[in-house]
């Protein structure tokens, strides 16, 4: 209800602000402050001990890493560190930029790198993505600008970490206020600085005029001014009357409704997440049977539900994986929109008239209810019906790792990594979400999350690919697109990895 | 009467404290707060290391007397979710929900009593049908839309209020009417009633023998009795509004603690969700508490019982 009315409302507010308002939206290029409105909080400034999207955004325009990733050409170029090599498959050398400076004002050396990657790496200390740090064993000064970083294992996805996920500290301030202190007033070498934060709720990042020469990064607009505000139809208000810059995450119908107003611009990019439901062939259930999840497969519009509920740019998959992502194989058995196959399938497995199951749904906006409905409503053509138990996604992880469900609906974003080991292998490997075990599976993807030759992770993830495919261990739905809405002033692009760089954003001319 | 109510004031804490018990146990079934420290995208290890170094391995008796020692002793934690320590978060979050709760009670007080009593004076009147359907669409807008035709209409159209944040005593306005609005039929319809009772009284018969202004015998000797419920109604409505404004502070983006808590609960941050239980089952006994002191000094037969 609260989304129909939701709906209706939003319509009537636009109508009325086309009808009654004066076109205000120059306020944020007026005083040159990009004025952001996000959904949800930010925890704290203290990068790792944050999570979700909004804390990674915020880290990058503070912080920095040692490498960085272009996004438009996927290479790593040189940021903190001016360059890098692999002693050996386990050992990366740094030699870091001289005259980087801190916000206040102290000058990078290696001892912040070492004591930075030290101090996330021990377990103890409770970084909260333990994935992103657990391969490093430590890291050792060679001297005033050389840093080594000795690694535990091979591990061919490190340069990824480094490059967006890793930022370096200054040691002596971290050292002096921990991380009280730096969840409110953070210091790092970014290119915007924090001047103002109520915590949750409203952050002031001001352009740090010594930020060092040579940085991939920009800072072309003066003031980021990042607000919290929940409701999506304030958000509209605010971005149709001038006072916001940037919104996104909205829903396509919404998106539409959008599009055409005065004085915004609404765009939409593809991102690296992906959308799927996942089978448990570990527990009893007709799930366990290879031509049920195939009927399933065949079952599912997938065109026309991603059409009415995804924005322009996502496309349909047929793998485990983003097709974008290295490794990720694509030329594997599909299952085409197919009812009658479905039904016969079922028939053959002994379900001539279908069965019925719990679907565990992990909510989140490309895994809504709505899409869930749509999904069961195919199902129920060929006889399958399911009954719906929506869940946050920290308690829908529990209750899948808990069993008895013979399905699951959600959708993985990756970290916005463009490699498969963050999405295959963590469904895949033999952890406690996989739900299907397939000794096969887990013992390629074993053999390629350990080797730091492509053409040896390649070949391996291929053979992956082709197994889950071949026996329908998930039913791979589309990859996933978020819609923004910017101020007509503003230049700015959403990249795919999900990842909001304000910091390349520019006022157009 | 000090005794009295020192009693009381002991029983209430007591009553915040078996609510702050309640809660605590209430938080873990709802599911795993090291699962939702470490946030969609955790794998295992992730959040077998966070349920160590947090104490979630330990019984939950034990963690909730912990709690509980070091609250009494003023240290009420650090949030899990945002680092801080949760008397700072509530140091910059309770002001904003307590000037919303009380500009809106006292809205809905200014706005309530004046028409219960008009309505009173001249029952089935144009005035007292006018304040029937005033209650009745005060009880059956839902406050988001309510809000929401709010800000079109005055943040938009004519845009002279702002539609969110908390930069001014302007950015109170909208949410104020809302949250207050919300709570008028019920104070309405009471001091309707109590005036119309006590309208027909014996005693208000003699006040008007005796030759008393209209004004002195409707406001000094009638509604004096008739507001006694109303106060007590008044102090719930208004712990009501403190504890029950999650929709009014998302929908104008007024970061208060009646967000703050709803957020906390979904993120399984239990240090600041403690903290808040705590301090709304406090306030609320506290408000009960003067309900009674002021009606007591309202109605002397109170004092003497």
């Amino acid at each position: 209800m609260y989304t129909a009315n939701g709906k209706k409302l939003l319509t009537l507010l636009c109508v009325l602000a086309s009808l009654g308002m004066a076109n205000a939206a120059q306020a944020g290029k007026d005083t040159d402050t990009l004025n952001v409105g996000l959904t949800a909080e930010i925890a704290t400034l203290d990068y790792y001990f944050g999570s979700g999207r909004n804390n990674l955004i915020m880290s990058q325009h503070v912080f920095d890493t040692l490498i960085y990733k272009d996004q438009e050409t996927g290479k790593f170029v040189p940021a903190l560190a001016e360059s890098f090599e692999y002693l050996d498959d386990k050992t990366i050398e740094f030699t870091l930029r001289q005259g980087v400076k801190f916000h206040d004002g102290s000058e990078l050396d290696a001892d912040d790198v070492v004591y930075t990657l030290n101090k996330v790496a021990d377990p103890d200390y409770g970084v909260v993505y333990q994935i992103a740090v657990k391969w490093i064993d430590r890291a050792e000064k060679v001297g005033p600008y050389k840093v080594r970083l000795h690694m535990n294992q091979l591990y061919p996805v490190a340069l990824e970490w480094l490059a967006g996920f890793l930022p370096i500290y200054p040691k002596d301030y971290y050292e002096k206020v921990g991380k009280e202190g730096m969840a409110v007033k953070p210091i790092g070498t970014g290119p915007y600085r924090v001047t103002d934060v109520t915590p949750g709720t409203h952050w002031t990042l001001t352009r740090f005029d010594d930020h060092y020469e040579g940085s991939p990064k920009g800072n072309a607009i003066g003031k980021i001014d990042v607000r919290v505000i929940p409701e999506a139809n304030t958000q509209f208000t605010e971005l149709l009357t001038g006072k916001l810059d940037f919104i996104w995450k909205f829903t396509p119908d919404q998106a539409e409704r959008l599009a055409g107003r005065d004085g915004i611009e609404v765009k939409g990019t593809p991102i690296l997440r992906v959308v799927y439901m996942q089978p448990n062939t570990t527990d009893e259930s007709p799930m366990q049977d290879a031509r049920v999840r195939k009927a399933i497969n065949h079952a599912i519009n997938r065109q026309e539900i991603m059409e009415a509920f995804v924005g322009s740019g996502a496309e349909l998959v047929h793998t485990p994986c983003n097709p974008v992502q290295f490794g990720c194989y694509t030329n594997v058995a599909s299952y085409a929109y197919d009812p009658a196959k479905a039904k016969a399938l079922l028939a053959e497995a002994g379900y001539p008239e279908g069965f019925s199951m719990n679907l565990l749904v992990s909510h989140s906006p490309s895994s809504s209810r709505p899409v869930a409905e749509a999904i069961l409503a195919d199902l129920a053509k060929v006889g399958v019906t399911a009954d719906i138990e929506i869940q946050q996604y920290a308690a829908a992880r529990e209750k899948w790792i808990g069993g008895g469900y013979p399905m699951m609906f959600m959708s993985w974003g990756s970290w916005g990594i463009g490699d498969v080991a963050m999405i295959t292998s963590e469904f895949f490997g033999g952890g406690d979400v996989d739900k299907v075990r397939d000794p096969d599976v887990v013992s390629y993807i074993k053999t390629a999350d350990g080797s730091v030759d492509r053409a040896v992770r390649e070949a391996n993830y291929a053979k992956v690919m082709k197994k889950i495919a071949e026996q329908a261990y998930w039913v791979p739905l589309w990859t996933y697109a978020v819609s923004y809405a910017v101020s007509d002033d503003l230049d700015f692009t959403l990249d795919t990895d999900e990842i909001a760089r304000f910091f390349n954003a520019r006022w157009k001319q | 009467m000090i005794v009295y109510a020192a009693r009381r004031l002991g029983l209430a804490l007591l009553v915040a404290i078996a609510v702050s018990a309640a809660s605590f146990g209430l938080l873990y079934l709802t599911g795993d707060p090291a699962t939702a420290i470490v946030g969609p995208s955790g794998t295992d290890a992730d959040i077998e290391n966070i349920r160590r170094v947090y104490g979630f391995d330990r019984p939950i008796v034990v963690q909730y007397v912990d709690w509980l020692w070091r609250a009494l002793h003023g240290d009420l934690g650090i949030s899990f979710f945002f680092k801080l320590p949760v008397d700072d978060l509530l140091a910059n979050r309770l002001p904003i929900t307590l000037t919303l709760g009380v500009t809106a009670i006292a809205f809905a007080l200014l706005l309530a009593i004046p028409l219960g009593v008009a309505a009173a004076v001249r029952p089935n009147s144009a005035i007292d049908r006018l304040a029937l359907v005033l209650s009745v669409t005060g009880q059956a807008l839902p406050s988001f839309w309510f809000g929401l035709m709010l800000i079109v209409l005055f943040s938009v159209i004519y845009p002279i209020l702002p539609s969110s944040g908390t930069e001014s005593w302007k950015s109170f306005v909208l949410p104020s009417v809302v949250l207050g609005y919300y709570a008028t039929p019920a104070i309405m319809r009471l001091t309707r009633s109590g005036m119309i009772e006590v309208l027909g009284s014996d005693y208000i018969r003699t006040a008007r023998a005796k030759g008393l202004y209209r004004s002195s015998v409707l406001f000094k000797h009638a509604l004096r009795n008739a507001i006694i419920p109303v106060v007590s109604l008044s102090a719930a409505q208004f712990g009501f509004m403190l504890a029950g404004s999650v929709v009014v502070e998302s929908v104008f983006a007024l970061q208060g603690a009646g967000r703050l808590a709803w957020e906390s609960i979904t993120r399984g941050d239990l240090p600041t969700v403690q903290a808040i239980i705590l301090v709304f089952s406090l306030a609320y006994v506290v408000l009960t508490l003067l309900a009674d002191l002021l009606n007591a000094w309202l109605d002397p037969r109170i004092r003497i019982a």
